[in-house]
């Protein structure tokens, strides 16, 4: 069974995984300002991360760029269930 | 926010420590981070010697590029909030009373205290190699509190910290016995 997906679906996907990482990436700065852990390891640690994530989304950015997200991308699903016995 | 307003410090009581676990016991977790960001360069290697024509096809390679950003972004949340839970393991001790506040995931936090007169007993231990080279440990302390039993863990130098609450304590127990 063949399987198309527009590359785009996959874009949405990592999107929608970015969004759930910022989420979670602000509460735990929130949490250390709300706790009082505002040292000078704390926020070393949290900028060193800010930069790390930066890095990583530019990089992915600069690979991706000139990418057609519309062009399909198939899937050849092997039937493991045959009915043929 | 400071500490004071945290635990609501009231005007006669005075910070005496404020505590957090000993660095030393997050360095495994630094190594760990640092395998972490290694392993897909192995993997890479692994998928282009094993899979060619799959890892040439052009069309896989937005894909690729996609895991391995949300790969990478996943390790470094994973670290940022192991460390969060890890800092925001603090212990209080005041004048009056300790306050032992514990991250226990990014979600779930629990904040105890006890009166410093309640204390009754004080434990220290020290074990295992690197503990015993740099010098951490944890201290148990039993309460007539609600609470019955507290533990600072992994804390830098316990047996000197036992000694200083155990004086503490005293003092406290002075000040309520009048």
């Amino acid at each position: 069974m063949l399987i198309s997906i527009p590359l785009y679906a996959f874009l949405f996907a990592y999107l929608a995984f970015l969004t759930i990482f910022v989420i979670f990436f602000v509460f735990n700065i929130v949490h250390l300002m709300h706790t009082g852990g505002t040292t000078m390891v704390s926020f070393a640690i949290t900028v060193s991360m800010v930069a790390f994530a930066a890095f990583t989304l530019f990089f992915t950015w600069v690979s991706v760029r000139n990418i057609d997200w519309k062009q399909p991308i198939e899937f050849n699903i092997a039937n493991n269930f045959s009915t043929n016995y | 926010m400071s500490i004071g307003d945290l635990i609501k410090q009231k005007t006669y009581e005075r910070i005496a420590y404020f505590l957090h676990r000993n660095f030393v016991t997050f360095i495994p977790i630094i190594f760990l981070f640092i395998i972490l960001l290694i392993a897909p360069t192995v993997v890479g290697y692994l998928l282009r010697s094993f899979f060619l024509p799959w890892w040439e096809n052009p069309l896989y390679q937005p894909l690729m590029i996609l895991f391995a950003s949300a790969y990478l972004l996943s390790v470094a949340l994973f670290f940022f909030s192991y460390f969060v839970a890890f800092y925001l393991d603090v212990w209080i001790i005041t004048n009056d009373r300790l306050v032992d506040i514990r991250q226990v995931s990014l979600f779930s936090r629990t904040i105890a205290e006890v009166d410093l007169y309640q204390i009754q007993d004080a434990t220290s231990e020290v074990k295992g190699f690197w503990a015993s080279i740099f010098n951490y440990g944890n201290i148990h302390l039993q309460t007539a509190g609600p609470v019955p039993r507290f533990i600072l863990y992994n804390v830098t130098n316990p047996n000197h910290l036992r000694e200083k609450i155990l004086d503490l304590s005293a003092e406290d127990k002075k000040f309520h016995n009048k």
